[in-house]
């Protein structure tokens, strides 16, 4: 039996204006996200990692449609996100939510968790009764670990730490019982000691709700502990998909190949960085002027004549769908 | 034994607090060091540990309300907490320099790259402008950027250009301390490798100088580092070599830093981490400041703070489970 798909992106293209010539009218554009799909099935930690600037946080938003597209569809459970008017709109939010990188930014610093909490139940007119209200918002409490839910409930965000804000964050996201959740870098912005036990949470949450998450990460080791599949970004389009476990362990695309050759293992004898030269050349291109051919082949060690040319289509091979050259035929 | 002349920075006991209007805020309480001619010493810890603000000691740079209020720091035999104003002017950047996280903060953006080195280097060596010039043109190519970056200003280079005209800064003078704060924090994996392989490749050349890297990132500290120390809450938890934190570290917080590092190779992925979370500053824990976090804390932890011991072999450990 095939399982459920509850969102498909297919050639989804955003670009931003960078600017515009006053005279000849022409414009320049940051081409964020270039033609990407893919498809997340429910239950699923779909993950999109690289490095910054890769798109991977504008795809995020586009599929919540927190920004509009340029090109190309979103479908959610066979909707098309792009097409629902307001209302439709605002029913949609509520089954589709997003964890932010710093919580700190996220939670107004006035509001008491009680109101922080109470704010989404009160915006999508959920709960009717205050007691009913407040009975939520003490499971919810629970459900991520704050405990006893009676001690957060009258404090403000400054007076909890990093970590607890993040679980404040993630029970903002999840009072609304969304099906769908975009996780962005929710662990990067916090201490080493305490971003496994936030992982751990949304592993927990995902298997006791039945969610379905798209995280996004430039941490490939993060992305190994959460992800089920993932998809690797560069320059705004995906280079490689497939199992996590495949991708990371065998790497196809010499891309991906380079993110996993400099992830350090911690041991003081092999030295990550060392073959850094090998593995990629250069710098980024800016997104304003993206390379011709395969847009990865300046940096490329294994680039052909044919990369700077045409662009690579996907293959499948190896229980992946890798965007090289090098694997066609 | 090491002698005397072997050392490039001796710190000992050193404190500094913060006196700010709520109360004291004591980021580093009595810190013990040893940085031996052409070693590279890692201090660890997560935000608040009072990593960067021994750095800031060591310069004599530290923000205001904070004060070195004890203790020493020898650079090369001398204490330079002893030194005035103006004697300490011309130790920073020719002896003792620094490479910060935000390189885009340090540079002064509207001044060309090539100006800022050479003027760093003609304020402090009695040299004619030409050879400043010639000078800044050769850093800039041992730090990896073509000569022509010269005349670029600090927003026409990307983060990781600018990390390393930072470098270049700090090398200016062929410094005998270099001290790299987050040197690789805000850049991406690729090019913090690309930074990292330029940190040693210079190493080679600059066989005397010795170098404090601080980070909260273990895995890089792992590949860079002779030694470790390790803070928490202001206070030293462990300090031993490299290798022995990683196979034998012996203080329950090192421990959970270690296991808090996802280990990608291993075919089941270990990730932990450490209960509770890291300490209010204002208001420290009684007895050892990591207890209330601590799996094996016992009583006499929550009463007393625990000595450093020296348990041999250069290892220390802060920690009442530990016997020496």
């Amino acid at each position: 039996m095939k399982k459920e798909k509850i969102l498909r992106v297919d050639n989804l293209t955003k670009w931003f204006l960078a600017k515009r010539e006053l005279f000849t009218g022409k414009s320049t554009y940051i081409k964020a996200v270039n033609n990407i799909s893919f498809k997340i099935e429910k239950g699923e930690i779909f993950g999109l990692v690289g490095e910054s600037g890769c798109g991977k946080t504008t795809t995020g938003k586009v599929i919540l449609r927190l920004i509009e597209k340029t090109s190309g569809e979103v479908f959610f459970k066979n909707q098309d996100i792009f097409k629902l008017g307001k209302g439709k709109l605002r029913e949609l939010r509520r089954k589709m939510q997003i964890i932010f990188q710093n919580p700190y930014e996220v939670l107004e610093p006035r509001l008491t968790i009680l109101k922080l909490l109470s704010e989404p139940l009160e915006f999508h007119d959920i709960s009717h009764s205050e007691k009913e209200k407040r009975e939520k918002i003490t499971k919810i409490l629970f459900d991520v670990d704050l405990k006893p839910p009676e001690d957060f409930l009258h404090k403000y965000p400054l007076e909890l730490s990093g970590g607890q804000l993040q679980r404040i964050a993630i029970a903002r996201a999840l009072i609304l019982q969304p099906e769908f959740i975009v996780a962005d870098e929710p662990v990067s912005m916090l201490d080493v000691s305490i971003r496994a036990g936030i992982l751990k949470l949304l592993l927990k949450l995902k298997s006791e709700l039945g969610l379905t998450y798209l995280f996004i990460t430039h941490d490939l080791a993060v992305s190994k502990f959460v992800c089920d599949r993932l998809a690797v970004m560069y320059l705004g389009k995906i280079v490689e998909v497939g199992p996590s476990e495949k991708v990371l362990n065998e790497p196809l695309h010499p891309y991906t190949k380079a993110l996993r050759t400099v992830l350090p293992i911690l041991d003081p004898d092999r030295k990550h960085y060392r073959n850094v030269s090998k593995v990629i050349r250069g710098e980024i291109p800016s997104p304003i002027n993206i390379p011709p051919g395969c847009r990865f082949h300046p940096r490329c060690p294994y680039a052909k004549s044919i990369c700077s040319d045409i662009e690579p289509t996907f293959v499948d091979i190896k229980e992946r769908s890798v965007a090289c050259h090098l694997y066609s035929a | 034994m090491i002698s005397m002349i072997d050392l490039t920075l001796d710190v000992k006991d050193l404190r500094s607090y913060y006196f700010l209007p709520q109360g004291v805020i004591k980021a580093v309480d009595s810190v013990n060091f040893k940085i031996e001619k052409g070693k590279t010493l890692g201090i660890i810890g997560e935000s608040g540990s009072g990593k960067s603000t021994i750095a800031w000691s060591i310069m004599r740079h530290l923000p205001h309300p904070g004060k070195i209020v004890k203790g020493e720091i020898f650079y090369k035999g001398k204490n330079i907490l002893e030194l005035d104003m103006e004697e300490m002017r011309r130790i920073r950047w020719k002896e003792i320099s620094m490479i910060t996280q935000s390189a885009m903060n340090a540079l002064d953006p509207l001044m060309r790259i090539g100006n800022q080195i050479t003027e760093a280097i003609l304020v402090h060596e009695d040299i004619t402008k030409n050879m400043a010039l010639k000078r800044t043109k050769k850093l800039l190519e041992e730090v990896g950027l073509k000569a022509s970056r010269f005349v670029n200003y600090p927003h026409e280079l990307s983060g990781g250009m600018k990390q390393r005209v930072m470098i270049a800064m700090a090398l200016a003078c062929r410094a005998g301390l270099i001290i790299a704060d987050e040197p690789t924090t805000a850049l991406d994996v690729i090019v913090q490798a690309q930074i990292l392989k330029l940190l040693e490749d210079l190493r080679e050349s600059m066989e005397s100088s010795s170098v404090i890297f601080i980070s909260h990132d273990l895995s890089v500290i792992v590949e860079i580092c002779d030694k470790v120390l390790i803070m928490y809450g202001g206070k030293m938890m462990e300090y031993a070599e490299m290798q022995t934190i990683i196979k034998n570290a012996l203080h329950p917080y090192s421990r959970g830093l270690v296991n808090s590092f996802p280990r990608i190779n291993e075919a089941e992925m270990s990730f932990e981490s450490i209960p509770g979370s890291p300490p209010d500053m204002m208001r420290l824990p009684s007895g050892c400041v990591f207890h209330p976090r601590c799996e094996n804390a016992k009583h006499i932890c929550r009463e007393e703070r625990p000595k450093i011991i020296d348990v041999g072999n250069n290892h220390f450990v802060a920690c009442h489970l530990i016997k020496s």
